[in-house]
């Protein structure tokens, strides 16, 4: 036929150009159109030809940035039990076998659990596949062994969970996949359904493309497309999606010229990656590779024969065929490329009744590519000093944080429940209360987990990094730090007086400073006035040694901002952030070592090859004794303090340290808190300012005990400095005492600050209202012989320092 | 539990000019401490797994991933004495010098039942003070080594 209207066209134009054979002029004029016409098609067949190896040969596609939690270590001794490793597993997408022969399978046994994992390429190199017995001991691991070698293994990171893609600005994401991890069925099902010539042809196939005209004539609509994977290959890179004649002839020129210059399996390759196959919100799902995790939360490589049926079916219509949403509709578009195959020979009969049977084997719809916004804000912020926005969004980067995923979940579930649970008990409108939390580990400065507000799914204002609140008690321990750093004065056992000051501001009015109970408690020493958070003992102290010391203090514990030395600061006037306010308290938890909350272990470049690491940085800013002696008060807090809620929650083992936090009027709710390895601060407060009614115990506190209670937490036994020695102390007065003292307590010291006169109860020779302090320098005399020894030992151990007594001056001398 | 071994190549360097010292003068400052072994310190198995990767990196130039594999072991035990005192190690080869000394005295503190690893932090410590050029807690700082 079509050879028959070309005849027909040239007898038409010898007609033609006999009619016109007198005019060569006319002849000559067409002859030079014909000859510009066809100088600009070469043209433009040339200006396609370069801009189509150009963008081929280039970076192809703009990559997300792949943004992933901690690896999960696993080791000999590892506290962890049996379903604990296979939650992990399953949140990886592995799959129960029975056998775990394959990458990304595992196998149960009664104490172990067989695994094979999936090769992964870290910052420090590849790790491989490895086939893996894992031994429990109860709820710990008691051994690794390597399946094939029979070996111990004595470390293995499982790789990390993917938890966000930082994504191109037109919202493309996918995850590029090499032609060798793709399945053979997935191939052979792609090939038969879409394209069955496209070994042998070259670009267009004259073949496929008849039978869509008859298709098409026959129903007298574009029902078929006739397109090669090749074209369908240009015009998903190159062309837009309108259906014109000159867009489809164009796109067959570029399809020749791709298979010109480019192997058949490098074209396949780029249309597997290319493929357009699903719409999540904003997100757009291309290539299989990302499919395969979208739908099946496995790598393509894992995937079986009716899972790869299934997504080849939906390159015709994702939406249509979107298997979530459509689950008949796709089963059947599944089953029907199954049969194809079979039908080509690729599966046998019998194999497809039952595969046929097979259920979709989708996974219930995967929270956001962004599950955890506020998080990545820490991590987009941290990154920014060293990438640009745009390598982020398209240099493919592996970027490996410092996430644990279940501390994570503890955390968003400790806001919502029990912000919900307060408004409801309060009778409070429902999402008024706003919370943030930060959870770091302690040694290291890791931020384990971090939540910015209620709504964790939803970016928006983040107040774990952005919010800053007065932060009120939460500054005491940096004033009780500061005096303790001024050895020959202050002592957790220095009595200060609780009694009404007056404290004079520079252009303000004298301030008053009231407890929170608007009571006073007569004279009280360190360790209480902070157990009890006292207000007035701590502005005190705190003008006692230097608002600027105190200052000082701040940054030295890890806050960068700047602060104003005024008396208010004492009671936590200064405004900061729960981030600034772990950073504060994992000094004071690592024992002043201070190591800088960071969000990102390190970044692989588009090529896995190792662009950045961020290594682990401290610095040793606080004397350890100090350090020591404020983690102790701070265990008293919870003990016997304003935070002893927690000791009907926890185990007295643990020896828990914190600080509660209250601000005036109840507008903000604290609490900072640690344990051996975790340091984490909540925050409770309203966006617009407004009371909540909460205290630090109420409120904060409550966040921070759901949240610890579901981690895994480990003692906080400080480790005690050289230089501490343990007194026996009589609370009623700050002096020795021995086993005749009602109110006896044992207190920690740095060597030579203890105090070296003996309370009354104790035979000591304090004066007769007990409470005053002894004169200072007044030599011991007593003629209790015993008694005497006893202090001349006291003092000897003490380093028999006379001048130590200056020190239990109470600071009202220098008011 | 599995023990390292940790020949202090600090500790030779002292010992070497100290022995100098003692022939060409007659009047080395310190003392030394003749039978100090190597150090002998129990982690755990994993711990010392990547304590001997990261020494194979060192070994072989690429101090980064020495210090990613010492981070590792640290984040599995951060009450490992020898981890911090390998990465205190790994700063000075860096000349991060006041890291060196911070992360050498959070050894000494962890490591209050090991006084030979101590005493090579206080070695660590006086040789980042040599660098630093404070001569005044360089001394100290040896004196605190060999003194015990």
């Amino acid at each position: 036929m079509v050879a028959m209207a070309v005849r027909k066209k040239r007898t038409k134009s010898k007609k033609r150009k006999s009619k016109n054979a007198h005019s060569g002029l006319f002849r000559g004029l067409l002859l030079r159109v014909f000859f510009l016409l066809l100088v600009a098609a070469v043209g433009y067949v040339v200006y396609l030809d370069i801009s189509l190896r150009k963008h081929f040969e280039g970076k192809r596609w703009a990559l997300p940035a792949h943004v992933y939690a901690r690896p999960f270590e696993l080791y000999a001794g590892l506290g962890l039990s049996r379903d604990q490793l296979v939650a992990e597993l399953s949140a990886l997408g592995y799959r129960l076998t029975k056998n775990a022969a394959n990458a990304g399978t595992y196998a149960l046994n009664s104490r172990t659990v067989h695994i094979v994992t999936r090769a992964f390429d870290y910052w420090d190199g590849r790790q491989s596949e490895v086939s893996l017995e894992v031994q429990f001991d109860g709820e710990r691991v008691s051994s690794l062994r390597d399946r094939n070698s029979a070996s111990d293994i004595p470390v293995l990171r499982l790789e990390p969970r993917l938890i966000s893609s930082i994504s191109p600005s037109h919202h493309e994401d996918r995850k590029l996949v090499q032609l060798h991890e793709v399945p053979e069925d997935l191939l052979t099902a792609l090939l038969v359904t879409e394209d069955r010539n496209f070994m042998s042809h070259y670009g267009v196939d004259p073949r496929g493309l008849m039978r869509a005209v008859v298709a098409n004539l026959r129903s007298r609509a574009l029902v078929q497309g006739g397109s090669t994977l090749t074209q369908q290959l240009i015009k998903n890179m190159y062309l837009t999606t309108d259906r014109t004649l000159r867009r489809k002839l164009v796109e067959m020129v570029m399809a020749v010229l791709l298979e010109l210059h480019y192997d058949k399996h490098e074209i396949l390759e780029a249309y597997i990656n290319e493929v357009f196959l699903a719409q999540a919100g904003k997100r757009a799902i291309h290539g299989f590779g990302l499919a395969s995790q979208y739908y099946f939360g496995r790598p393509i490589s894992e995937l079986a024969v009716h899972e790869s049926a299934l997504l080849v079916g939906m390159v015709k219509g994702p939406s249509l065929f979107e298997p979530r949403r459509n689950p008949e509709r796709a089963l059947k578009r599944r089953n029907l490329i199954l049969e194809t195959m079979s039908g080509e020979g690729h599966i046998d009969a019998d194999a497809l009744v039952s595969i046929k049977q097979r259920e979709l084997g989708v996974t219930p719809r995967p929270a956001a590519s962004n599950r955890y916004p506020a998080f990545i804000d820490l991590v987009r912020r941290q990154l920014q000093d060293e990438y640009q926005e745009e390598d982020l969004r398209a240099e493919g980067l592996a970027v490996f944080t410092t996430l644990d995923a279940n501390v994570q979940a503890a955390a968003e579930i400790a806001v919502k429940k029990t912000l919900a649970s307060f408004e409801q008990t309060r009778n409070l409108k429902s999402g008024t209360l706003q919370a943030a939390v930060v959870v770091a580990r302690v040694d290291n400065g890791e931020v384990v987990g971090l939540v910015g507000g209620r709504d964790t799914g939803f970016g928006g204002f983040n107040r774990a990094l952005d919010a800053a609140r007065p932060i009120g008690s939460l500054v005491k321990p940096a004033v009780y730090l500061t005096a303790l750093e001024q050895t020959d004065r202050f002592a957790l056992s220095s009595r200060i007086e609780d009694a009404p000051v007056s404290i004079q501001q520079q252009g303000a009015p004298d301030w008053q400073p009231q407890n929170y109970d608007k009571l006073f408690h007569g004279e009280v020493d360190l360790l209480t006035a902070l157990v009890k958070s006292y207000n007035v003992p701590t502005v005190k102290l705190g003008v006692g040694v230097g608002v600027e010391n105190v200052v000082d203090t701040l940054h030295r514990l890890g806050i960068d901002k700047e602060l104003n030395p005024f008396p208010s600061l004492l009671l936590g006037a200064a405004e900061l952030s729960p981030l600034e306010m772990t950073q504060m308290y994992q000094t004071l938890a690592a024992g002043g070592f201070r190591a800088p909350m960071r969000s990102i272990l390190s970044v692989l470049g588009g090529r896995n090859e190792p662009l950045s690491r961020y290594a682990l940085s401290v610095q040793q800013t606080v004397d350890p004794a100090q350090a020591y002696l404020i983690a102790y008060a701070m265990q008293q807090v919870v003990r016997s303090g304003t935070a002893k809620g927690l000791n009907s929650r926890f185990d007295a083992g643990l020896g828990l340290a914190g600080k509660t936090g209250t601000t005036d009027g109840y507008r903000d709710s604290w609490f900072a808190g640690f344990s051996g390895n975790y340091v984490a601060v909540v925050w409770i407060g309203r966006d617009d300012n407004k009371p909540v009614g909460l205290s630090g115990a109420s409120g904060a506190l409550q966040i921070w005990a759901n949240m610890m209670a579901r981690m895994d937490l480990r003692p906080l036994n400080p480790i005690q400095p050289i230089d501490i020695e343990w007194v026996d102390i009589d609370q009623q007065n700050g002096l020795l005492a021995d086993g005749g003292c009602e109110y006896m307590t044992n207190m920690p010291f740095v060597q030579g600050t203890a105090p070296r006169d003996f309370s009354p109860c104790a035979g000591g020779l304090a004066s007769l209202d007990g409470l005053k302090l002894p004169k200072l320098d007044k030599p011991i005399e007593r003629s209790d012989i015993k008694r005497w020894f006893k202090n001349l030992f006291k003092r000897k151990s003490n380093g028999s320092s006379v001048k130590k007594n200056n020190q239990q001056r109470s600071i009202e001398d220098r008011k | 539990m599995t023990r390292i071994h940790l020949m202090s190549k600090n500790f030779q360097r002292i010992a070497l000019i100290c022995l100098a010292l003692v022939l060409t003068s007659c009047a080395a400052p310190l003392r030394l401490p003749t039978e100090e072994g190597p150090v002998v310190y129990d982690s755990q198995p994993a711990v010392v797994a990547l304590l001997s990767d990261a020494e194979r990196e060192t070994n072989a130039g690429d101090l980064d991933r020495a210090a990613a594999a010492l981070e590792r072991a640290l984040s599995i035990d951060p009450g490992d004495a020898m981890a911090w005192h390998q990465l205190a190690k790994l700063r000075l080869q860096q000349g991060i010098l006041n890291e060196a000394i911070s992360l050498a005295n959070k050894s000494t503190q962890l490591a209050n039942d090991t006084p030979a690893l101590q005493r090579a932090n206080w070695q660590l410590i006086a040789d980042a003070y040599d660098e630093t050029g404070d001569t005044v807690k360089a001394r100290q700082a040896r004196e605190k080594a060999f003194g015990g």
